[in-house]
């Protein structure tokens, strides 16, 4: 008797981690998951975004949506990863749009923005905000530009990767007053970036976390976008100060699924996914970020995509940016 | 600086956390599951905790962060009370860490005191867990202060010194130990660059454009290894101890004994370094010295039971603050963890208290709970682990390798993924026949692409 129970407890404990194993997984791949893989690291607007998002989406798909962070290479890793996997509508990307307009003008990418993949939906536009220390030297932007010119490239700001829009809007700062010199530090995400700063390993660093701003953890210098946010009124914008206003459309939130996905199921996806942002709670969540609650369905995303993808070439050589080392404002140094 | 952090009110987010560990039940139910298939996986022969963290580590991708990573958690600290269970009685340390365990737990179970010998270790263990974590709790504030400290060109060092302390700890010598580190940082190279993006060492083909997966290795090297090399007759010899007359125990000098382990191995927790093993000797090695009788030890001395024991739990709960503050894992678990936590989408860094005191808090109590679990089911079932450790390895090992590969696939879409796997098992046997530890290997692989970035972002920024 003794024996039987013994033997049965076994057999049970055998068939525990099965049951669980598959008790866990089985539902997530009979309705096929949705992978959503998030192009910076967490912490940023970008990664909360999405994340609201997907929950919001979660509800109607009647399957899970998974989100995965995979930062590095200013977004472009997302979207490589993406254009390799299969095109059946269970892999989505969340990116912000310097990763296909941007990037792919500089950098040799295994992807093409208007080929390889279908624009699902834009769902919102940010501004980044320059922002450092509360008990830094300088207050304004004006005392930062100073201190620039006298450190003669010794400042260090933190980005939130190489060729995403706070990276290039410094940039063409940079490249419009040769005075001005900076060492741009990659981070995986905007969150790392403020973590450096308040650790004091940058100088400053692009950020767009409201609420930090607020409680006076972070001190705004200036915003990175053409025009200022209402949310913080006193705060130049980069046309207030008289440089060229980056204005493209890459600083959107968009998102992608892999080119070749049948027609149906990108109509689904994007009705669905439209209809999260249109909901209370993603846009509740916007107001915490600096980041503007514009909505482009696929029909307009598309547009706007190719329609960007085109200015941006034009643009770029304009500011002569467009073969700009990765990583020093100086014109001069070769890269790699 | 100072006015930064000093309305951070280090226990602020404690509530948050508390009001998420009691809000969701489902949450005590899943760290319960995670001690117990900690403690049976580390039970099983033929099996070492990163064995059965490895099996189950799929599980992340379906559970929320909390969750999923308080599960990993615990099935962390139940495997390692199951190596505990199979050094005391059958003299078979699961893990370098429950040597120390061996020395006096063996004998003593040898000498018919089995049962009080684990009930002491388990207590032990309660004990050293318990006051790491509570050491944790108040010196958070500190902690998160000191690690903000490290930036870039701070946490490159400390990676690359925490790796060179691995090659030089790990069984097998510093040749061995450094070749491994450097296969480990080799392995992780295809892929993506970790800040300009671009593809290297692909090949031309789309299946490594992804690099190596993780959770590939992780199965590979653990778990299908292990498995080989307990199948091709591998295993640890069983040591053969003189049976002697054993003290009956003294509750208050095993009582002190785990509680100056549980200080010394929370000390040596927070260093990144091969943390559980340096602890347990060390615990083991300063009661011998303490001892009055020193001539009984390493033949069932009670302290030498309970202080290592105690010390090795206390620092597996304190290199979780490494972990979560600064994103250093100081052993291949922790490894997999901070692999675990990036895909649930937690950053680990300084500003993880304030950032998501939800998760941060509510994880540190998920730790005391598991501790709780742990004593209860430890106390409670201690005949039935006993039994389970004598479980034919023939009866498992096709579970086993059906698991490492189901696993594999899940984790990553593709087939390419249980093909990878199969490569790191048969890779890991080999590495073992060759006397390699595959633990620096791990801690390189997992370590390699922070350190390539915090290594770029030195040099960017300067230094």
């Amino acid at each position: 008797m003794k024996w039987r129970l013994l033997h049965l407890c076994r057999n049970l404990l055998w068939l525990l981690p099965y049951a669980l194993l598959t008790a866990n997984v089985s539902p997530a791949f009979a309705d096929g998951p949705v992978r959503l893989s998030v192009a910076f690291s967490p912490g940023g607007a970008l990664d909360v975004a999405a994340r609201a998002l997907a929950k919001e989406a979660e509800k109607e798909l009647g399957s899970a949506v998974i989100v995965q962070n995979t930062p590095s290479g200013g977004g472009m890793t997302a979207v490589a990863r993406l254009v390799s996997s299969r095109p059946d509508g269970s892999n989505l990307a969340a990116c912000v749009t310097n990763a296909l307009i941007f990037i792919p003008h500089r950098n040799d990418v295994p992807y093409h923005p208007l080929k390889d993949v279908e624009p699902l939906l834009v769902f919102g536009q940010a501004s980044p905000v320059l922002v450092t220390r509360p008990d830094a030297d300088w207050k304004t932007l004006d005392d930062f530009l100073d201190a620039t010119r006298k450190h003669k490239g010794e400042l260090r700001i933190g980005v939130p990767g190489l060729g995403t829009p706070s990276h290039i809007a410094l940039a063409m700062m940079a490249a419009k007053d040769p005075s001005l010199q900076w060492r741009f530090v990659p981070f995986g995400g905007p969150g790392e970036a403020e973590t450096a700063l308040l650790g004091g390993h940058v100088d400053a660093a692009a950020s767009g976390a409201l609420p930090r701003i607020r409680k006076g953890q972070l001190h705004p210098l200036m915003v990175l976008a053409g025009t200022g946010l209402s949310a913080l009124p006193d705060v130049p914008s980069l046309s207030d100060k008289g440089f060229s206003d980056p204005g493209r459309g890459d600083s959107s939130f968009i998102l992608l699924a892999p080119a070749g996905t049948e027609e149906k199921e990108l109509d689904r996806l994007s009705r669905i996914f439209e209809k999260a942002a249109r909901s209370e709670t993603f846009l509740n969540t916007l107001t915490s970020y600096s980041v503007a609650p514009v909505l482009r369905n696929r029909e307009e995303a598309k547009t706007f995509l190719k329609k960007a993808w085109e200015e941006e070439g034009t643009i770029l050589r304009a500011v002569g940016i467009a073969d700009m080392p990765a990583a020093h404002s100086a014109p001069k140094s070769p890269e790699k | 600086m100072e006015e930064l952090f000093t309305d951070m009110t280090a226990f602020s987010g404690v509530w948050a956390g508390l009001s998420s560990v009691f809000s969701s039940p489902e949450l005590w139910l899943l760290v319960l599951v995670g001690v117990f298939l900690g403690m049976t996986v580390g039970v099983l022969p033929g099996f070492g905790p990163p064995a059965a963290m490895a099996l189950l580590f799929p599980l992340v991708y379906v559970l929320e962060p909390l969750a999923g990573i308080s599960l990993l958690a615990g099935i962390f600290y139940g495997a390692k009370y199951g190596g505990a269970v199979t050094s005391i009685l059958m003299g078979i340390p699961g893990e370098a860490d429950a040597v120390a365990t061996l020395f006096e737990g063996h004998p003593l179970a040898r000498s018919g005191r089995a049962k009080e010998a684990l009930a002491a270790a388990t207590l032990a263990s309660f004990i050293g867990g318990t006051a790491a974590t509570l050491g944790m709790v108040l010196l958070a504030p500190v902690l998160s202060r000191a690690a903000l400290f490290f930036g870039p060109s701070g946490r490159a060092a400390i990676m690359a010194g925490a790796l060179f302390l691995v090659a030089f700890t790990s069984p097998g010598g510093v040749r061995r130990g450094l070749a491994m580190v450097f296969l480990g940082l080799a392995l992780a190279l295809p892929g993506m660059d970790p800040v300009y993006g671009a593809s290297r060492l692909t090949f031309g083909s789309w299946q490594l454009s992804g690099g190596v997966e993780l959770t590939s290795l992780l199965l590979g090297i653990f778990g299908i290894g292990d498995l080989l090399d307990a199948l091709l007759g591998g295993g640890s010899a069983r040591k053969d101890t003189a049976e002697a007359d054993v003290t009956p125990v003294c509750l208050r000098s095993a009582g002190m004994a785990a509680l100056r382990g549980s200080v010394l191995g929370f000390a040596t927790g927070l260093v990144p370094c091969g943390a559980g093993v340096t602890a347990s000797f060390a615990s083991h090695a300063l009661e011998k010295r303490l001892s009055r009788h020193p001539e009984r030890f390493g033949k069932g001395a009670w302290e030498g039971l309970t202080g290592p024991e105690a010390s090795n739990n206390a620092a597996a709960m304190a290199s979780f603050a490494p972990l979560l503050l600064l994103g250093l894992p100081t052993n291949p678990i922790m490894a997999a963890l901070l692999g675990a936590l990036t895909i649930v989408g937690v950053v680990p860094g300084p500003s993880l208290p304030q950032e998501s005191p939800a998760f941060y808090w509510g994880l540190i109590f998920c730790l005391l709970m598991g501790n709780l679990f742990l004593l209860g089911l430890g106390l409670g079932l201690a005949g039935f682990w006993a039994r389970l450790a004598r479980l034919p390895f023939r009866l498992l090992w096709p579970a086993i390798l059906l698991f490492c590969l189901v696993g594999s696939y899940v984790g990553a879409d593709g087939i390419s993924s249980p093909v990878q796997c199969l490569f790191f098992g048969a890779l890991s046997v080999f590495l073992k026949r060759q006397g390699c530890s595959p633990a620096p290997l791990v801690l390189a692989f997992v370590l390699g692409p922070r350190l390539e970035t915090h290594l770029l972002q030195t040099l960017l920024s300067g230094w």
